[in-house]
């Protein structure tokens, strides 16, 4: 082919047909389109608004708001101003997102890895619960945790407790369990998995526990069982029966097939041991008896757990531990030094942990060491007068500020108490706050375990297999081949979904939770500022969304290959 | 199994022992009574056409597939379910895969010191003066901080090798090494493997490649169906070998 190059005879039409200069001139064209629209619109809101004198403007911020918040925090009252409900609307909205996005990661982690596993069971429930949650809307999700689950809850006067009031008995033979698994699975620690004296002695050994702890609770509701504990009557018609049952049982598994003998054997002795541990009484029966008060009430009202209260002396335990924080971190670096330089493996992760509980132990020692105030002020009728601090608390004259104040523990684990039609302590959550919060947390849970399934298939089965050939374990694997590898893939989307909680958060007005655009929309119907208001809340939803996303990018950086 | 000539090692022991090998994948039998002895520093070559099992047996021999019956003895170590003996015997063997498998988030000297630091507890000194001995050795020392990502195939190849070195295994496994490269790839890293061969490794390839069979084998293994149809020296193979599916399988390819 011969290149023919034929100059425009016609110059003007030679610029127009330059392919940068159609270019210019449709960007140019373009920007004054979207500006001359946009102008329009703007115009025309003002002007119209200025007619009924509703100019956007921020002044009306400061004017009283007069209406009440359900479950408002203590600094806002109906007297306080527009911009201090905004506020309250501001902090309930952030409430749900932060604990929102924390809960539906691990969730949805979780899941993910489920949707994963070789268990049958395991893959099926999470598949279902996956489709389930992905594939009806969000809003009929909230009406179902709302008024299907919060408002069947029992009534504020009969409250769900947790744990239950009474005495739980703890049987002292549960110790013995445990020692004798440990000591059992040591023995057996050096066999191979299938081996069949392994097998025997492991199923045996639940055989043994499963028929004892079964025997203990027939005894434990029915009259004639209880009589057959410790009775070791040899001659007693049921023991001679139960004796040739299992002689029967023996001879069954004797001749079970090859591969299903020793497990049946085990399974035939073990319940044996049980049964003639239970009939001579030689199990014992003993049990330790624990006083249960309730932590956490569940009624229609919202849920009440106990609350944790800082005292004077927290700054002092504080100091403790944040010493042997710095320790742990000192010993991470220099053991990782001594890891790189020796090669030999330190369990730092552990010298960290104890370095910090040691302090931690200390400090509540030392701080706990010195002596409460013998006397303190108090109020008694009208007039302040010292009393010795027991007989003060005896007598209900402590606030809850004046036992924060003479405590000898860096905390206070204050019980819900309730009097009357409310409760006087405890941290109270209320059931609105509570089903936004599982809606969200459930609903994105099941995007994100599809995430984290597609991340973890992603990495090529190579990968995997090159590393098991080098002799990695299965956990150094997971850590520092497949999960640097699998982020890469999670990150981005995981982003979105974060995106998507926190945007779905506006949700809240269909149950009434009084997020920031309940709030601001009660505010706008108050006040007439619709432009002002939808301003404020599509610029807080913008600062959220660009925060997750400054975070996310961060990590995608991180995670991102070099190739040529 | 037809014990048609005698087989020649260079050193009697035999490090790898398979009896009676069988395994299934669902309902087909894709290693029908594998019995071979490798002895130590012999380089046995495995061919036969796809779907044979050749694949499969080798990755039997470091764990990577099951067997189902039959005895694995690595080095006197059985391969069990016992998951310390895997461990041990997958320490003391290193593995080239067809798509080089290269750890693509790491450098390529972060590839060849992991397993040494890792599992063999080198100080991070000696397993990083032992990767730049090794790439020197598979002639690549200038590569040592790029990411796998930023070289050719037959590089990746030779790092892929060096990385199993490093961990100064008794025993090489390459599962068809150069399938994926390159014509012009492939010499260069036959030439490593070669070297390698010549310094005493015991290795056993999985390979198309006849010119390097011939030249480096000291025995040769032809797969057909799960199971071993012929086995012998390469001079054996190529010029006279006996099993009419032996002699197919040569007249198609050569």
């Amino acid at each position: 082919m011969s290149a023919k190059s034929r100059p425009s005879r016609n110059p003007i039409l030679a610029i127009i047909s330059n392919v940068r200069v159609l270019q210019w001139v449709g960007q140019i064209v373009f920007v004054i389109i979207v500006v001359a629209l946009f102008s329009l619109i703007w115009t025309s809101i003002v002007t119209s608004l200025n007619t009924k004198n509703l100019a956007p403007n921020f002044d009306f911020l400061q004017n009283r708001a007069g209406f009440d918040i359900s479950n408002a925090p203590d600094w806002y009252s109906s007297n306080s101003d527009y911009w201090t409900a905004f506020q309250v609307g501001v902090t309930n909205s952030l409430r749900v997102i932060v604990s929102g996005l924390v809960l539906t990661t691990i969730l949805g982690i979780l899941m993910g890895i489920f949707l994963l596993s070789s268990n049958w069971l395991v893959r099926t429930i999470s598949r279902v619960y996956v489709e389930v949650l992905r594939n009806t809307p969000l809003l009929v999700q909230l009406f179902t945790w709302y008024f299907i689950v919060m408002l069947a809850l029992p009534s504020f006067q009969q409250p769900l407790t947790f744990p239950s009031e009474g005495v739980l008995p703890i049987p002292l033979r549960f110790a013995i369990y445990l020692v004798l698994f440990i000591f059992l699975r040591r023995s057996v620690d050096h066999l191979v998995i299938n081996a069949p004296r392994r097998v025997f002695i492991i199923t045996a050994f639940y055989a043994a526990v499963i028929a004892l702890e079964g025997a203990f609770r027939l005894a434990f509701t029915q009259p004639t069982w209880a009589a057959y504990y410790g009775s070791g009557n040899l001659l007693e018609f049921a023991f001679l029966l139960y004796i040739v049952i299992s002689a029967v049982l023996l001879a069954a598994a004797w001749f079970a097939p090859q591969e299903l003998r020793w497990r049946a054997l085990g399974l035939a002795v073990g319940q044996l041991i049980g049964g003639l541990l239970f009939y001579f009484g030689i199990a014992p029966n003993a049990a330790l008896r624990v006083e249960l008060v309730p932590a956490v009430y569940i009624s229609v009202r919202g849920f009440v757990f106990p609350e944790i209260l800082a005292t004077a002396r927290l700054a002092e335990w504080l100091a403790f531990v944040s010493v042997g924080v710095a320790l742990a971190i000192i010993l991470w670096i220099y053991f990782g030094r001594l890891i790189e330089t020796t090669g030999i493996q330190y369990q730092r992760g552990w010298y960290c942990v104890l370095a910090i509980v040691i302090f931690a132990a200390l400090g509540w020692v030392f701080a706990t060491a010195q002596p409460p105030p013998t006397v303190v002020p108090v109020e008694q009728d009208g007039q302040i007068v010292l009393l010795p601090l027991d007989e003060a608390r005896e007598q209900g004259l402590l606030t809850r500020e004046d036992e924060q104040l003479y405590s000898t523990q860096p905390f206070l684990f204050v019980l819900p108490e309730k009097r009357g039609l409310r409760f006087v302590s405890g941290t109270e959550i209320a059931p609105e706050y509570m089903a936004l919060l599982l809606g969200l947390t459930v609903y994105t849970s099941a995007f994100i375990a599809e995430i984290v399934r597609a991340g973890i298939l992603a990495v090529p089965r190579g990968q995997l297999e090159a590393s098991r050939a080098l002799g990695l374990t299965t956990v150094q694997t997971l850590r520092m081949i497949i999960l640097p590898q699998a982020l890469r893939v999670i990150i981005p989307p995981l982003g979105n979904q974060y995106l998507n909680l926190s945007k779905n958060s506006s949700l809240a007005i269909a149950i009434a939770y009084a997020d920031v655009v309940l709030v601001t929309t009660t505010i706008m119907n108050q006040s007439g500022q619709s432009v002002t208001g939808i301003t404020m809340i599509m610029i807080f939803y913008l600062i959220i969304s660009l925060l997750i996303s400054v975070v996310t990018n961060g990590f995608n950086r991180r995670f991102k290959l070099v190739t040529r | 199994m037809p014990d048609t000539n005698q087989v020649t090692a260079s050193n009697g022991e035999p490090i790898i022992i398979c009896r009676d090998v069988n395994k299934w994948f669902g309902e087909f039998h894709v290693l029908r009574d594998i019995s071979v002895d490798v002895a130590q520093q012999e380089v046995v070559v495995v061919i036969g056409p796809s779907g044979s099992g050749k694949s499969t047996f080798i990755r039997c021999i470091n764990r990577l597939e099951e067997h189902q019956a039959g005895q694995i003895i690595v080095d006197g170590i059985e391969l069990g379910n016992d998951v310390r003996n895997i461990a041990a015997i997958r320490r003391e063997i290193g593995m080239v895969f067809q798509q080089f498998n290269l750890f693509p988030h790491k450098t390529v000297l972060e590839n060849i010191t992991l397993a040494p630091t890792k599992v063999r507890g080198w100080p991070r000194e000696k397993a990083e003066a032992k990767a730049k001995e090794l790439l020197e050795r598979v002639g690549i020392p200038e590569q040592a901080a790029k990411y796998p990502g930023q070289l050719s195939g037959g590089q990746q190849q030779r790092v892929a090798i060096a990385r199993a070195l490093a961990m100064e295994p008794k025993i090489m496994l390459f599962d068809e090494p150069t399938s994926a490269l390159d014509p012009e790839m492939i010499k260069e890293v036959l030439d490593v493997m070669k070297e390698l061969a010549r310094s005493g490794m015991t290795m056993l390839v999985v390979t198309h490649e006849m010119g390097f069979a011939r030249e480096v084998a000291d025995r040769i293994l032809f797969f057909d169906q799960g199971r071993i149809v012929e086995q012998g020296t390469p001079t054996y193979f190529f010029e006279s070998a006996q099993h009419p599916r032996t002699k197919l399988f040569l007249s198609q390819i050569l």
